[in-house]
C-alpha cells in the first residue's frame, strides 16, 4: 500500500522527471528522449523509446493498400501482396508513403524501419462475425487479397467490393486497434507481465512496461511532436501535403528535427492517428470541439511519464492503476474515432445511393457513381469490422451492425452477397429494397450515436430533418392552451 | 447533473426564444394590442384591473405558475433521457412512413440540396400549422372529456388569476402528452410531404419559428391568459379564437363549460359543436368549481391526479 506521502512523492518525482525527459523543445512536449532506466544496462542507447516495429507495420499496411489498387498481372500482384502481408523477407521497398514533390521521406525500405516484420502475425485471430463462413482475421485478409489480385485495380464491380478500402480499414482495426487495446494496454499492463524492473528482453535498453507502452503508442501512428501540431496539420502531413496549398510548409511542420526529411519512425502520421485528427479537423470546421488526436496522444505521453518516473523499479499499484485509467481513456477515444468513421461512411453510402437512384431514374450511366458507392461501402464495412476488433465483445451492437450492413453492398439489381461457398465464390441473393437499405444506413448512424456517443457526425443523414423538426416543433413544449 | 442544470438555465431562454409563447417581443406586442383595442374599440375590449390583483390570491397563483414553469422542464428532461423523445420519435415515424407509404420518399430525402420550391414550402407550412391546430383541439377536448385526463388538466384550470405564465401551468404528464402529440403530427406531415415533394420544400419561418405561429403570437396570443377581455366580434370569432373566447373557456360559470377548445382557429370548435362566440365582453371569474388541491402547493398539484385515480379504484 502506498501511503499518501509516498503517493505525493511518486507524483512529484514523476512530474520532475517528466520535465527532464520530455522537455518541450518548441513549446510542446514530445514522446521521445525518455532515458534508459533498465538497471545495469551497458549498451550504447541513450533513450528507452522504441516502436519502430509498429511503424514498419503501418508502412506495410500503406504499401499493401497502394498495391491492391495497382494494375499488375494477377500472379505477380498476389505474390507482392503476400510479401507485404505475411512475408518477412529483407529488401522490401516501401510502396507508400513515398517522397512526393517537396515532401521528402527519409526511409525507402521496410528494413530501414525494422526488418522481419509482417501483418499476418499480428492480425487478430478471432472469427470475424461480420463475414460469412466463420473465418478468422488473417484468413479473411488472405481471401480478400486473392480476390483483389484477380480484380482490376482491386475493385470487384460484380460483387461490389473495393478491396483496398476493405483490407485497409479492417487492418486499422484488426492489427493496430486490436494489438494496442486488446494486447499491450490490457494484459500488457498486468503486474506479472513484462515487469518494469527487468529489461523487456535481455540486453535491451527498455524495461518491460516501457516497451509495452511504447508499442501501443506506435500502433496509434502519431508523430512524437503531435502536441505542437493542429488537427489540420496532422491531416495534411498524412496526405503528404498534397491537399495543402503549400506542400513545403507541411513538410516543415512534419520535419521536427529540421534535417530536411520526414522520418517515418517519429515524424509521420499513420492510419489511426490520421482518422482521429480528421474528425478533430471536421469538428473545428463544424464549430464543434473534439480532441481525439491530442487526447489520445496526451494519455500516451502521461502514461509514459509515469513509467519513466518508476526509474526501472517495479510499478507500484497506484502507478499501475493510473496506467490502467489512461489505457481506458485511450481505448474509449480510439473506439469512438472508429465509430465516427462508421457513422461518416454510412452517410456517404446513403448519399451515393440517392445519387445512383437519380441517375438510374434518368437512364444515365451509373458506373462512376457506382464505383464511389463501392469505395464508401467498403470503407464502411472495413471500419464496422475494425470497431469489433477491440478488447470488448460488442455483443448485440455488433450483431445489429453486421446485419444492417450485410456481407456486401446492395447492388443495382437489388442483389447482395450473402455467403461464400466452399470454393471461395461469392453467393448472391435477393437483398433488401433500395429504400430499405438506405434505412439501414440511417440506423447504422443512430447505432453509432446511441452506443458510442459519436459527436462530430460527419455526413449526418438526418441533420436536415432534425433541423426541420426543430423549427416545426417550435411551440412543442409544456405550453398549455 | 450538468444536463439538469443546463435545462434549468435554458428555462430563462424562453423569454428570448421567438418559438416560445412568452418571448419578450410577443409580450410587448400583446400589451400594445391591448392598449390599441381599448382605445379604438372599447366595446370589444375591457380590462378588469381589480380582477388581476387580489392580494394573496394573485401571489399564490403566480407562485404556482412560476414554480411549474421552472420545475416542469427539469422533470421532463429527466423523463426524456430515458425515453425516445420528440425528435427521435418523429424520426422513427417519418422513416416508417417513407419506408412503407411514400413512394421514393426515402431516396428523395437524401437526394442532396435542391432549390426549395416556394409553393410547396408555403403549402407544407400551412398544412403543418392546420394539422397542428386541429390535433391541439382534439387533445384539449379529450383532456376535458376523459375523466382521468381531466384530473391532470384541472391544474391548468385551477388558476383564478391568469397571466401569460399560466400557459406553463401544466402537469408534467400532460406536458409529455403534448410532446408526443407534437412529435406525431410533425412526423406525419413531414413524412407525407417528403413523399410528395422530396426534399424540395422547407418550412417558411422567421427567427426559427413557423410563420403562421409567428403571426398568431404577434397578434396577442398572450392575451388569452390574461384579464384583458378582447373579443374579435361575432363574425371573426367564427374563424379565429379570440382571447375572450379562451377566457370563456377558463370561466368558472357553468354556462361557459366545455367550450372553445381551439387554439388559433375557431373552425374546429364550429365543426365539433363546442364554439361559443364572445358575448359583449363582461367581467369573468376564472377557476374551478370542483375540488382541487390547495392553491400554491405544487407537490399537491403533481400528486393530485394520481391520488384521485387510486381513490376512485379503491
Amino acid at each position: 500500500m502506498l501511503t499518501p506521502r509516498k503517493t505525493i512523492r511518486t507524483t512529484l518525482s514523476a512530474a520532475a522527471l517528466a520535465m527532464v525527459t520530455s522537455a518541450p523543445v518548441n513549446g510542446a512536449e514530445i514522446y521521445a528522449n525518455f532515458p534508459v532506466t533498465v538497471k545495469g544496462y551497458a549498451g550504447p542507447k541513450t533513450t528507452s523509446v522504441s516502436y519502430s516495429g509498429q511503424i514498419a507495420r503501418h508502412v506495410l499496411h500503406d504499401s499493401l493498400k497502394k498495391l491492391i489498387s495497382s494494375d499488375l498481372p494477377e500472379d505477380e500482384k498476389y505474390d507482392r501482396l503476400m510479401a507485404f502481408f505475411s512475408g518477412k523477407a529483407n529488401g522490401r521497398a516501401i510502396v507508400a508513403p513515398k517522397s512526393q514533390g517537396d515532401f521528402k521521406i527519409k526511409q525507402t525500405t521496410i528494413d530501414a524501419l525494422r526488418g522481419g516484420k509482417n501483418l499476418s502475425g499480428k492480425t487478430a485471430k478471432f472469427v470475424v462475425a461480420g463475414m460469412p463462413r466463420g473465418i478468422t482475421g488473417p484468413e479473411l485478409v488472405r481471401f480478400w487479397l486473392a480476390k483483389a489480385a484477380a480484380s482490376k485495380n482491386g475493385v470487384d464491380l460484380q460483387n461490389g467490393y473495393d478491396y483496398a478500402q476493405l483490407v485497409s480499414k479492417f487492418i486499422i482495426g484488426a492489427v493496430s486497434f486490436n494489438q494496442a487495446v486488446d494486447g499491450y494496454l490490457d494484459q500488457g499492463l498486468a503486474a506479472t507481465v513484462k515487469p518494469n524492473d527487468q529489461a523487456y528482453k535481455k540486453g535491451q535498453a527498455y524495461t518491460g512496461k516501457e516497451h509495452v507502452w511504447d508499442e501501443a503508442f506506435g500502433y496509434f501512428g502519431a508523430p512524437a511532436h503531435t502536441l505542437s501540431l493542429t488537427a489540420g496539420d496532422l491531416y495534411h502531413i498524412a496526405k503528404l501535403g498534397k491537399k495543402a496549398k503549400d506542400q513545403k510548409a507541411v513538410m516543415a511542420l512534419a520535419d521536427y528535427n529540421g534535417d530536411g526529411v520526414v522520418d517515418l519512425k517519429t515524424e509521420m502520421v499513420f492510419g489511426p492517428a490520421y482518422y482521429a485528427a480528421a474528425f478533430d479537423k471536421a469538428a473545428t470546421t463544424a464549430g464543434l470541439t473534439s480532441n481525439y488526436s491530442h487526447g489520445i496522444f496526451r494519455a500516451f505521453l502521461d502514461g509514459r511519464k509515469i513509467i519513466s518516473a518508476a526509474n526501472g523499479e517495479k510499478l507500484s499499484p497506484s502507478q499501475r492503476a493510473a496506467l490502467v485509467d489512461l489505457a481506458a481513456q485511450i481505448e474509449t477515444a480510439w473506439q469512438t474515432v472508429l465509430a465516427e468513421a462508421v457513422f461518416k461512411y454510412a452517410g456517404s453510402v446513403l448519399k451515393d445511393m440517392s445519387k445512383l437512384q437519380t441517375i438510374v431514374d434518368a437512364n444515365g450511366d451509373p458506373k462512376k457513381q457506382f464505383k464511389k458507392y463501392l469505395k464508401h461501402w467498403s470503407e464502411l464495412k472495413g471500419f464496422s469490422l475494425a470497431i469489433q476488433s477491440g478488447r470488448q465483445d460488442l455483443g448485440d451492437t455488433a450483431s445489429k451492425l453486421n446485419r444492417l450492413i450485410g456481407a456486401g453492398p446492395l447492388l443495382l439489381n437489388a442483389s447482395q452477397v450473402v455467403d461464400i461457398d466452399r470454393s471461395g465464390n461469392y453467393v448472391r441473393d435477393q437483398g433488401e429494397t433500395w429504400a430499405g437499405y438506405m434505412v439501414h444506413m440511417v440506423k447504422v448512424q443512430r447505432l453509432m450515436v446511441d452506443e458510442f456517443g459519436v459527436r462530430v457526425k460527419v455526413n449526418d443523414a438526418t441533420s436536415d430533418l432534425t433541423a426541420l423538426l426543430k423549427v416545426a416543433g417550435g411551440g412543442a413544449n409544456a405550453e398549455n392552451d | 447533473m450538468d444536463h439538469l442544470l443546463s435545462t434549468l438555465l435554458g428555462v430563462f431562454e424562453t423569454f428570448i426564444d421567438p418559438s416560445k409563447r412568452i418571448f419578450g417581443l410577443y409580450l410587448v406586442s400583446a400589451v400594445v394590442m391591448a392598449l390599441l383595442s381599448m382605445r379604438l374599440m372599447p366595446r370589444l375590449c375591457q380590462v378588469h384591473f381589480r380582477q388581476v390583483y387580489r392580494g394573496r390570491l394573485f401571489w399564490t397563483d403566480l407562485a404556482t405558475d412560476l414554480g411549474l414553469f421552472l420545475l416542469n422542464p427539469v422533470i421532463i428532461a429527466l423523463f426524456a433521457s430515458y425515453l425516445y423523445f420528440q425528435e427521435d420519435l418523429s424520426l422513427v415515424i417519418i422513416f416508417w412512413i417513407m419506408e412503407n407509404i411514400s413512394q421514393h420518399g426515402f431516396e428523395r430525402l437524401f437526394a442532396g440540396v435542391t432549390p426549395a420550391n416556394f409553393y410547396a414550402s408555403i403549402f407544407f407550412t400551412l398544412v403543418l400549422f392546420l394539422i397542428n391546430d386541429l390535433s391541439k383541439y382534439f387533445m384539449h377536448r379529450l383532456l376535458h372529456e376523459n375523466k382521468t385526463l381531466w384530473q391532470f388538466h384541472k391544474l391548468h384550470h385551477s388558476a383564478r388569476v391568469i397571466t401569460p405564465l399560466t400557459v406553463f401551468r401544466t402537469h408534467p404528464i400532460e406536458a409529455l402528452l403534448f410532446i408526443l402529440r407534437s412529435g406525431l403530427v410533425q412526423a406525419l406531415v413531414i413524412g407525407v410531404s417528403y413523399g410528395f415533394w422530396g426534399n424540395s420544400f422547407t418550412i417558411v419561418s422567421y427567427f426559427g419559428c413557423n410563420v403562421f405561429v409567428l403571426v398568431f403570437n404577434v397578434f396577442g396570443a398572450n392575451l388569452r391568459h390574461s384579464h384583458v377581455h378582447l373579443s374579435y366580434g361575432r363574425r371573426l370569432e367564427g374563424i379565429f379564437i379570440s382571447p375572450y373566447q379562451h377566457q370563456l373557456h377558463h370561466s368558472i360559470a357553468a354556462a361557459d363549460k366545455n367550450c372553445n377548445y381551439g387554439v388559433a382557429l375557431a373552425l374546429w370548435d364550429r365543426l365539433g359543436g363546442t364554439l361559443i362566440r364572445g358575448r359583449p365582453v363582461a367581467k369573468l371569474y376564472y377557476g374551478l368549481v370542483d375540488e382541487a388541491p390547495r392553491f400554491g402547493d405544487i407537490k399537491a398539484h403533481y400528486g393530485h391526479p394520481i391520488k384521485s385515480f387510486f381513490q376512485k379504484r379503491s
